[in-house]
């Protein structure tokens, strides 16, 4: 029971550091208060519609984010067995996973709608937004035996 | 409580180095225990895996562990720990340590005694290798030689114990040896009196001058004996005229005890007895020894389940208040043993409990938590075992320094330790063994047409059976060293008694407690 707590309370912490930084940071920080008055759209497009196309793209990167570290915690608590000590640590796998929101930032920066304007200021959220969303996920409920293999995750994390 | 543990001639050492892997375990009731082994041959291979058992334990006390079961006894080895009636004697003969050439001329008649007594070869054989089998010449020469407090370690010996008396806590004494060879046999009788009577002045001096009530409440001293009737044999060994025989064991036995029963030297009873308690342990299936010798380096015989049983009286003996008759036991079924058979205090499951606890701890400490810290010290990869970032990394410790000092010598213990108890299980040849599952970490290596148990190299240990080190209990699976780690990961140790080494060891060992 105790190990059903411990595994159901890891992931609410995965999925809550993803809906923090969808709600504050894609939605209220980034959609309605930054990038709403710094985009200028190109003329065809309005910018609700240019906003929008943001949010989707966002989405998708965050729910990237959201499904690697939930990989990882599963790949650290039910496949990932160390057995032998030669098995620990994992830390090319953590990398490799990273390339799943990666390539939703990369597709976030093609497909979303030209701008005149501050479409730089989208990419660096993308960008951003996955970097919070996976490493703050990983580095804060990673399984107990990779709890330390994000870098830097023995600095933030004391439980 | 003071325990005291005497190891007469190589059984008796043997027995010791079981008792101390049961101290590591923490079968011990609380208390310190005092070790002092009696054997004139100081190099006897058997002595020396005692005295480096002994070493061991003391180095892994050192480390500062706190509050935990493991290692939990203090053992004071004595100084020196090993008395030999002879003592810097070279070339010890029992001609010249009575002066026979001397007697001859001055007193014909006690030379024609000794004539009587003792063979030609009996007389001139050098005995820096043991009495070999006869205790005729060894009772002659302990007789003579032995007085507490005239040399150490005899001396603390009485003082301790005197002490312990006095105000003390009280004192439990326990003589181990086999009867049925040559140290053990002429050493047990002779030192028993004297320590009788050494506890019977103590007591006298100390009731002098004392109320009524405080005799009766003052803290005593008991005497307990562990007699160790045969349980192995060897091969005689070529070329040698004087030596043990195995053959001869039952009769040497025999009449050791009928000796014994004529001295009333095994009275439990009464102002005139001499022990307090008796235990008498045999095997009637002799195990065959591997190496066959008359005595010093080479009389190595491998550990054998047995001495578990002596250890363990020595635990009944120092847990309880009075051990009133001769104790008796057996085994369930006469060819099998079990962890049942084995006589503990708290019962036979938490004896394997413990021991299986200490096993674990072993194991996961050889195969898996020492090569990654070896690996981390060489390849500065910390993050990859969280529990060493908690233990080592934030109290900032020296993992080089320590990697020289602490964890290598509990790595050189839980060697030890898992070398041990593979051969608990292996010693039993002609009955089935149900005890260890000494596979997972040791094989069987044969050397000519000699067989001996060797621990495998950490990285061949069978990991999958990390939960199942002792045979019947509950199996696991074979992820167990996986939860470990796991729990490892999260471990904490609120403990101020320990060192920083001291809670990692401390909680390694918590968590490999059987769930």
């Amino acid at each position: 029971m105790k190990r059903i707590g411990y595994h159901i309370g890891h992931l609410v912490g995965i999925i809550f550091v993803a809906a923090v930084i969808y709600f504050v940071f894609l939605i209220w920080l980034e959609h309605d208060y930054f990038l709403s008055q710094r985009v200028v759209p190109p003329a065809e497009v309005t910018l609700e519609e240019w906003l929008d196309s943001f949010k989707f793209w966002g989405t998708v990167g965050i729910l990237s984010a959201l499904a690697a570290a939930l990989v990882w915690y599963i790949l650290g608590q039910l496949i990932f067995k160390i057995n032998n000590w030669r098995d620990s640590g994992k830390r090319v796998f953590w990398f490799l996973l990273l390339l799943l929101p990666i390539i939703a930032v990369v597709l976030g920066i093609v497909f979303t709608k030209q701008a005149q304007e501050g479409a730089i200021f989208a990419y660096l959220f993308y960008a951003l937004n996955w970097v919070l969303c996976y490493y703050l996920a990983t580095a804060l409920c990673s399984p107990s035996a990779f709890k330390y293999t994000p870098p830097g995750a023995s600095a933030i994390r004391r439980w | 409580m003071s325990y005291y543990v005497i190891g007469i001639g190589g059984t008796g050492a043997k027995c010791v180095e079981a008792l101390t892997h049961l101290c590591a375990a923490g079968v011990l009731p609380p208390g310190e225990l005092y070790a002092v082994f009696v054997d004139p041959d100081k190099a006897n291979g058997s002595l020396e895996r005692a005295e480096i058992t002994l070493q061991q334990y003391a180095n892994c006390r050192k480390i500062g562990l706190g509050a935990t079961d493991l290692f939990k006894t203090e053992i004071t080895r004595a100084k020196p720990d090993v008395w030999s009636p002879f003592g810097n004697e070279p070339n010890p003969r029992l001609d010249g340590f009575f002066r026979y050439e001397g007697l001859k001329s001055n007193e014909p008649a006690a030379a024609h005694l000794f004539d009587v007594l003792y063979s030609r070869d009996e007389k001139t054989t050098p005995l820096e290798e043991g009495f070999r089998g006869h205790p005729s010449i060894g009772a002659a020469i302990m007789a003579s030689t032995l007085q507490l407090g005239a040399d150490e370690p005899w001396k603390t010996f009485r003082n301790k114990i005197g002490q312990d008396l006095g105000g003390g806590p009280g004192a439990k004494i326990a003589l181990i040896g086999s009867i049925f060879g040559g140290t053990g046999a002429s050493g047990i009788p002779t030192i028993a009196r004297m320590i009788r009577e050494e506890l019977r002045l103590a007591k006298k001096s100390q009731e002098k001058g004392k109320g009524e009530q405080e005799k009766n409440s003052q803290a005593g001293a008991k005497l307990g004996g562990i007699l160790m009737l045969p349980y192995f044999s060897f091969t005689p060994v070529e070329d040698e005229k004087l030596r043990a025989d195995s053959e001869n064991f039952l009769l040497s036995t025999q009449a050791a005890l009928k000796y014994y029963y004529q001295q009333d030297d095994l009275r439990v009873r009464g102002d005139q007895r001499v022990y307090d308690g008796v235990y008498l342990i045999g095997e009637q299936n002799l195990s065959p020894m591997k190496e066959s010798s008359v005595g010093g380096k080479t009389q190595r015989n491998e550990p054998h389940f047995v001495e578990i049983y002596a250890a363990l009286a020595c635990v009944d003996f120092y847990a309880k208040e009075n051990v009133k008759e001769y104790q008796m036991i057996a085994r369930q079924a006469e060819g099998t043993l079990r962890w049942n058979d084995l006589p503990y205090i708290q019962g036979p499951d938490m004896l394997s409990q413990k021991l299986n606890q200490l096993a674990r701890f072993a194991f996961a400490y050889l195969c898996s938590y020492y090569p990654m810290l070896d690996h981390i010290n060489k390849a500065k990869s910390g993050y990859r075992a969280p529990w060493y970032v908690n233990f080592f990394a934030r109290p900032k410790v020296d993992l080089a320094q320590k990697m020289r000092e602490e964890l290598l010598h509990m790595k050189e213990y839980c060697e030890s330790f898992l070398r041990w108890f593979a051969n608990i299980q292996s010693s039993a040849k002609e009955i089935k063994s149900e005890l260890v599952n000494y596979s997972a970490f040791a094989r069987k290596e044969k050397k000519g047409d000699k067989e001996s148990i060797a621990l495998l190299p950490p990285a061949e240990f069978k990991t999958s059976e990390f939960g199942n080190l002792t045979l019947l209990r509950p199996e696991e699976d074979p992820n167990g060293l996986n939860r470990l780690w796991e729990r490892m990961s999260n471990a904490k140790v609120r403990d101020n008694d320990a060192t920083d080494i001291g809670k990692f060891i401390q909680a390694l060992y918590r968590e490999c407690k059987e769930k």
